[in-house]
């Protein structure tokens, strides 16, 4: 019996080794992925962190979630200069939406990825072991896009919910977040545009050109200021950047947007584009479904053609080539459709987010009537052909403000926002002079000034996140 | 019947030879071996046990009332002591048993017959084999009688119907397609509900099974509850398909020829019935005079020569030849046994210009290196290619000749192919058809598979009672897919589009096993404890590309690759897993099955990396006992009852980890270039692990009449846990939803299965079937708030307390008429739209509108679920002619027929059901049968119950009728046996679903339509979106040759 056991307790001793060394066998990497728990700990993880972080915030203008950009709507359609072409679709121009839409579920959806990819850079960084300085730069330039992102979402909707960590946790205690004050929202966008601008390098070089700058910073610093009415701060900022000689006016409107200008000298920040590897969509979003040309034509954000096409300055050259009219007579903006294109939503033109018209309207916002703030002006307008204004033209200073932004920033998406820094009567009143104008019977009111907050993150947080007065 | 029974017989498992079984010349490659503890004085007897065709090697002889048995050598040799008054009990794996007499003497020669099963044949179960008589599980087990003979490629074509608790829907009946293989109902909610599949012992898939030639396989077992399915851990919870082919066997090597040629068609009582050119153009004269004119009707009408009337789908079917021959040796010696087989399948599909061709080859040995030590390898290389059409509502050969208008002549005057843009006929339907015709002349579709599957084995008998077994094994499989679509198929313009998917597996199993029985007097244990793993790598390269400038290249390299469409993927898991089982059995009566598997496994979250699988069964063979000794008419009775746990283990490869995935983002001047990010796509999700099912059985098997009538009742009740749901999250997370273990559904049903030989003797007659039917399915949980999941359209509800997947529709009640709108009864779209002749629904919370079907008065009515599902074999015998018939049925089922709604839109101009056209309202005088609606009505996109298709149908699955050629006129052509026969596979039907084949159940929703699916693989049980293709009836006749 003796050899017996021992036969028999050799066999069970090399069965448990093999036990002992199949467990690891577990752990199995994905190969077609990276397994984020083996992630994030150099300098280059980082920076691909970065990048994907640039790639969310690229998708809260490009629509990721649907591919069906919601900020055209929630900024411009919403407005008055434009339009959604199919009939009974411009619900949202006509306020006619409820947080049940999709533009806001995507939109939100969008948005919070974009800002667990920039809060991912920002707990796991710290953690890395590498350059100070680098380690800083990046950390500057997704607190930038978060800022950025949280700057479109406090006007859109008011306050929200501040989320400034990974998720790492699905628990109810962590995953409800209510939504933050107005006031807290833009202090947490000033904190965080002020860290970027201390940490980021005024320029780049090469195959960098196109991350967020100091000056970037500064100057959407600028803006968020001037959106408060905190004046003062407003004009400090957005003259920094002026007197940082780093920005020029293009020679042309046109080569503003031109599909091979990429981040030219009067662009501060924008959505980067590339044709095949994250091409833009908006040539087709915003083209009728007779246009003619590559893939189909979604119809949003149309100009109103009477109400604003036809109110241009017939000598403004910012008129010229931003328009076509499909075989059906339909018009729809060219903007940035990129001719050369050859499939459908794979353009190569870049959207602006800030550029140096926008900084040098805002510094003659912000600074009031003054020979100055007409000198800052007259710089956009000698761009677009136009004579120069003064106090001797005639309205008031902000209209005439107002008046240029209208036609310099088309499809931009900031004529929502312009309307509303114009305060609440005045935004209202706006909106209903167009209407009536129209001969829409609309009627908005302050409640109308706010989108609704998307009734699905209402809903699976019991109540925690309210709604927006009105909705 | 108050003796003891002989004790328990172990396949692959070695256990106690005693002195009597070593004092013979034993082989034991397939590793039978025997027990006995008591011995008689007596005297011994021997013979030769064969079957029909061969001489049978490891039969087990016993000695009925004693534990004394032995095995038949390989020459089908057996010596055994026994009373010269006794009685000796001949079993042998699917094969039945048989009682011999001894009556004195001392040679007695054995022919065993596979016919009919009984309850003391022997039955593989994991990792092992039990007598049927000691089994305390719910097992099926289908012997070589049951695929023999059938004009399939594969052996599920051939089971479907043969076994209780099993339901097999060919959801594409082109040949060598993939059914879908459901145990007991589905039980899963968003998961993989596919049962495990093992194939002479190694763990794999249905695509390999599929692959086997099912002239190779000896039995199929169909592991239905917990205490058979639990020794396969996380993935036994859907049931288990084990496949176990031939071995070699017999002194002399044998050859057989098994030869078959015949050819498929379709059945036209399978055709849509759909409108005539004379009704068509009818019809449109009414729609027009319904809803004014359109451009549809108008061209319909003014294109239409006055005579022209083609039955498209008659067109498309083809008389496809059907070829199937095999050829195999298989013989012994004292230190090898062999099985080799070749064999080449070619069926014709019956949709002109597809086929599928099948290639195998096995090679089964085992050797003997001394005493106690045996090895074997087996290897089955398996090659298969089809040539195939697309599968769509309308792009499918059969879909487009539902749809295209009969007023089109299938060619033009100049000769060309008609279709909806031919010139002439432009504007005729809103919806471009191809003519089916061009697409099965233009379309290109190959798939191309590759499957070897390799398993080697030592057997060690340690010491005495203890046997060591180690196999590795490595399955590998290449699955190629090829399309091109030229430029000249329309609908035009058509850019010309190549696809070329290519994955590849390779699968890699080592299992190690220790197996001890023991036989204490009265009392047998048999022990068994293993350690096993088993790894997969999965690699799939797929490309895409377009614009191709001339379709005489139709390669990729012809056209522009898509990068958006094209790369590579590679995916990988293993598994780790601890089993044990103990089998107790009390002197034949008291049995009690004991199990339990532990599986760690790489795709459980690392909070639930293992998991515990244990089952415990109880079995009673009553009929051992005193009280019922006087009961002669009772052979054997048995009652038994288990309850286990297992798992279903199919929730991604990598759910349970944070993944980050390439992105793409630009910067730099000018046109910019690009960098590359990672992003995050998935959270890592810790705690996500397998779904469980807690299931219990009881059950009941009898044998009476001297064996004459059998009976199995099943009784289970399955409680799946820990379903697999994507919970919706606040998205300010970053994530919409995170996948987690919570929703809950109960199953339970009863299966019956019996056999009757009713006639016995010259005439011989034997009747049997199996009947499953379901008494609950009930959803218990969803979700952590039970909100119901909303799938197809809003069409398909799943809710807590209901089944799966319900059908959510308006209710219609019959027509609406004059009398109908003045008194008010409100109409579909309000007064005033809706008019005389539409339908009229149900208003179900009677607050006078009728809502949309997926608001207020939607109404939840059927589901697809078959509520019972049944299969009756009948074989008459006489001298040596045989018939045999199996049949084959279900009821209870609806699906929600969108071919059916797609075809009633003759606005669109397709063409129309005649279930639309016959008995229509079209006018108050002339109302019609009161459920047709009028032509045009309003509506016709709105789901309605009048769209809803009974699957229910009863069907001639096979007839075989066959004739053996006495063995004495063969004799002098050294031709040991033959038979020659003629099959029939599906020679008619009887159903009143419409078009195609109501044993299918579509999963893919109408291209391009916004389907809100649910996670995983996106199934939605209840509709048929596209017309399913008419299983073929297979005409075929035969001969099996053994030299």
């Amino acid at each position: 019996m003796k050899t017996i056991n021992r036969k028999t307790s050799s066999l069970l001793a090399i069965l448990l080794l093999t036990f002992i060394s199949c467990s690891k066998q577990l752990d199995i990497a994905p190969l077609s992925y990276v397994n984020s728990a083996d992630f994030y700990n150099s300098a280059s993880d980082i920076l691909q962190a970065v990048n994907a972080a640039y790639a969310g915030h690229r998708g809260v203008y490009v629509g990721k979630t649907s591919g069906l950009p919601p900020i055209f709507q929630l900024e411009d359609v919403r407005a008055d200069d434009y339009d959604n072409g199919n009939s009974g679709d411009d619900v949202m121009g006509l306020f006619q939406v409820d947080g049940s839409s999709q533009w806001y579920l995507w939109n939100w959806t969008d948005t919070y990825y974009a800002i667990n990819l920039c809060n991912t850079v920002i707990d796991r960084a710290p953690k890395v072991d590498m350059d100070d300085v680098l380690r800083n730069r990046y950390i500057a330039e997704v607190t930038f896009l978060r800022a950025q992102i949280y700057f479109l979402m406090v006007q859109d909707y008011g306050g929200v919910p501040l989320v400034l960590h990974e998720t790492t946790s699905f628990d109810a205690s962590v995953v409800n977040v209510a939504r933050s004050s107005v006031a807290d929202t833009y202090t947490q966008i000033i904190t965080d545009l002020q860290f970027a601008a201390a940490n980021l390098p005024e320029t780049y070089t090469g195959n960098d050109i196109g991350r967020v700058t100091k000056w970037a910073a500064i100057g959407l610093l600028g803006k968020v200021y001037l959106q408060e009415g905190d004046l003062g701060n407003a004009q400090t900022s957005l003259r920094a950047v002026v007197n940082s000689g780093l920005y020029k006016l293009m020679p042309t409107y046109q080569e503003v947007f031109a599909p091979t200008n990429h981040n030219n000298a009067e662009s501060l920040f924008e959505i980067q584009q590339l044709a095949n590897f994250a091409g833009s969509p908006y040539g087709n979003i915003m083209a009728t479904p007779n246009w003619g040309g590559a893939g189909a034509g979604y119809n949003y954000d149309l100009p109103q053609v009477a109400y604003y096409l036809n109110s241009f300055d017939p000598a403004d050259e910012r008129k010229v080539g931003l328009t076509a009219t499909d075989p059906l007579g339909n018009v729809y903006s060219v903007k940035y459709l990129d001719p050369a294109m050859t499939t459908g939503f794979n353009g190569n033109t870049d959207f602006p987010v800030l550029r140096y018209a926008d900084i040098l309207l805002m510094l003659a916002e912000s600074i009031g009537e003054s020979d100055e703030a007409y000198g800052y002006i007259n710089q956009v307008r000698a761009r677009a052909g136009l004579p120069d204004i003064s106090s001797a033209t005639p309205g008031a200073f902000i209209d005439k403000v107002m008046n240029e932004r209208r036609y310099e920033f088309s499809f931009e998406c900031n004529r929502w926002h312009d309307i509303l820094r114009m305060g609440t009567d005045k935004a209202i009143q706006t909106m209903n002079n167009y209407f009536s104008s129209q001969g829409i019977s609309k009627v908005i009111d302050a409640h109308d000034l706010l989108h609704p907050i998307p009734v699905s993150i209402i809903e699976v947080t019991n109540g925690l996140v309210a709604q927006n007065p009105g909705y | 019947m108050n003796h003891c029974l002989p004790k328990r017989k172990n396949l692959f498992l070695l256990g106690c030879p005693n002195k009597d079984f070593k004092a013979q010349k034993m082989i034991l490659l397939l590793a039978l071996f025997f027990s006995s503890s008591i011995l008689f004085a007596q005297k011994t007897v021997s013979g030769n046990v064969s079957s029909k065709d061969s001489t049978l090697q490891g039969v087990t002889v016993a000695v009925k009332g004693s534990t004394v048995s032995t095995l038949t050598d390989a020459n089908g040799h057996f010596s055994i002591n026994a009373p010269s008054d006794g009685t000796l009990v001949f079993s042998f794996v699917g094969y039945g048993s048989q009682e011999f007499k001894i009556n004195n003497r001392s040679v007695i020669d054995v022919q065993l017959s596979s016919t009919t099963q009984q309850l003391s044949s022997v039955v593989v179960v994991g990792y092992g084999t039990q007598l049927k008589k000691d089994l305390t599980g719910s097992i099926v087990s289908l012997g070589p009688d049951k695929m023999e003979e059938r004009p399939v490629v594969n052996f599920l074509d051939a089971i479907n119907g043969q076994a209780s608790g099993l339901q097999i829907w060919q959801n594409n009946a082109a040949p060598g397609q993939a059914s879908t293989v459901v145990i007991r109902g589905i039980a899963s909610i968003s998961t993989g509900y596919a049962p495990l599949y093992v194939i002479d012992g190694f763990i794999t898939d249905q695509a390999n099974a599929n692959a086997i030639n099912p002239t190779d396989i000896q039995s199929v077992e169909i592991l239905k509850d917990a205490s058979a399915t639990a020794i396969y851990g996380s993935r036994g919870g859907n049931g288990v398909i084990i496949i176990t082919t031939k071995s070699g066997k017999g002194a002399k090597p044998s050859v057989y020829l098994n030869l078959q040629a015949g050819f498929s068609d379709v059945n036209k009582q399978d055709f849509y019935p759909v409108l005539n050119g004379p009704e068509y153009v009818q019809y449109a004269k009414e729609i027009i005079a319904n809803t004014g004119p359109a451009t549809p009707q108008n061209v319909a009408i003014s294109s239409w020569d006055g005579k022209t009337s083609t039955d498209w789908q008659n067109q498309i079917y083809q008389k496809a030849p059907y070829q199937n021959y095999s050829v195999s040796l298989v013989g012994s010696s004292n230190t090898a046994n062999y099985s080799l087989s070749m064999g080449y399948i070619d069926q014709g599909g019956i949709i002109k210009s597809t086929d599928y061709k099948k290639y195998s080859m096995r090679a089964r040995v085992d050797f003997k290196l001394n005493d106690k030590l045996r090895i074997g390898l087996n290897v089955a290389p398996n090659y298969t290619q089809s040539k195939n059409m697309p599968d769509g509502d309308f792009i499918s050969p059969q879909g487009a000749a539902t749809f295209m208008p009969p007023t089109i002549p299938v060619k033009l005057p100049d000769g060309s192919y008609g279709n909806t843009q031919s010139p002439d006929y432009s504007g005729i339907s809103a919806i471009q058809l191809a003519n089916p015709l061009q697409i099965i002349d233009l379309y290109k579709g190959y798939t191309y598979s590759t499957f070897i599957l390799a398993n080697a084995y030592l057997e060690w008998d340690i010491i005495k009672d203890l046997r060591f077994r180690t196999s590795i094994g490595a399955n590998t499989s290449n699955i190629r897919n090829e399309t091109y679509t030229p430029s000249t198929l329309p609908p035009l313009p058509q850019n010309p589009t190549a696809t070329y998917d290519n994955s590849t597996l390779i699968n890699w199993l080592n299992e190690n096993t220790l197996n001890y029985t023991k036989i204490f007097g009265e009392h047998t244990i048999e022990l068994l404890g293993g350690f096993t793993y088993q790894h997969e790598d999965d690699d799939d390269a797929y490309l895409s590309a377009n614009s191709f400038p001339t379709n005489g290249v139709q390669t990729l390299n012809g056209g522009s690759v898509l990068p958006s469409s094209s790369g590579t993927l590679k995916s990988e898991w293993a598994i780790v897993s601890y089993l044990a089982r103990a089998n107790y059995n009390y002197k034949g009566k008291y049995l009690l099955t004991v199990t339990w598997r532990r599986d760690g496994s790489s795709r459980f979250g690392s909070n639930y990396k293992y998991g515990n699988f244990p089952s415990a069964a109880i079995g009673w063979n009553f009929s051992e006992e005193s009280f019922l000794s006087g009961a002669k008419w009772m052979n054997s009775g048995k009652i038994r009852a288990s309850y286990g746990k297992t798992g279903n283990n199919e929730i991604g490869d990598f759910a349970a980890i944070g993944l980050l995935a390439t992105t793409n983002q630009p910067f730099g001047l000018g046109s910019g270039s690009n960098n590359i990010g990672l992003t995050i796509t998935t959270p890592p999700n810790p705690n996500l692990t397998w779904e469980t099912a807690n299931q219990f059985d009881a059950g009941v098997d009898l044998t009476m009449f001297s064996n004459r009538v059998n009976f199995t009742f099943d009784y289970y009740n399955r409680l799946t846990d820990g379903l697999l749901l994507s919970v919706n999250v606040p998205m300010t997370t970053g994530y919409s939803s995170s996948l987690q273990n919570i929703g809950k559904m109960r199953s339970t049903g009863f299966e019956f299965s019996g056999n009757f030989q009713v006639l016995d003797g010259p005439f011989k007659w034997n009747v049997g079937g199996n009947l499953s039917l379901i008494a609950e399915q009930k959803v218990l949980a969803l979700g952590p708030d039970g909100s119901p999941l909303i799938g197809f359209y809003g069409t398909l509800v799943t809710m807590v307390g209901g089944h799966l997947e319900e059908g959510r529709y308006l209710h219609s009640i019959g027509i609406v008429s004059q009398a109908d709108i003045q008194s008010g009864y409100p109409l579909f779209g309000g007064p005033g739209v809706g008019k005389p002749g539409d339908y009229k629904y149900e208003d179900v919370n009677h607050d006078g509108i009728i809502d949309n079907f997926n608001q207020k008065d939607g109404k939840i009515l059927g589901d697809n679920i078959n509520r019972g599902v049944y299969g009756i074999t009948t074989s008459f015998g006489y001298k040596n002619f045989d018939l045999n018939v199996l049949m084959q049925g279900q009821w209870g089922a609806n699906v929600y027929d969108l071919a059916n709604q797609l075809g009633q839109l003759g606005t669109q101009g397709l063409n129309t059901l005649s279930k639309f056209y016959n008995g229509r309202y079209i006018s108050e005088s002339e109302p019609g049968n009161g459920q047709v609606p009028r032509a045009g009505f309003y509506g016709a996109g709105t789901p309605n119950t009048a769209f809803l298709n009974p699957t229910a149908f009863f069907r001639f699955r096979n007839v075989n009728f066959g004739y053996n050629i006495p063995a004495g006129s063969l004799a002098k052509m050294q031709i040991k046996s033959l038979r020659v026969f003629i099959s029939i596979d599906n020679l008619a039907r009887i159903t009143k679903f419409m078009g195609g084949n109501p044993g299918a159940t579509r999963f893919d929703g109408p291209s391009g339509g916004a389907e809100v699916r649910l996670t995983g693989n996106g199934r939605s049980l209840g509709n048929n979106s596209a017309p399913s293709l008419p299983l073929p009836r297979t005409f075929a006749i035969g001969a099996s040759v053994r030299f």
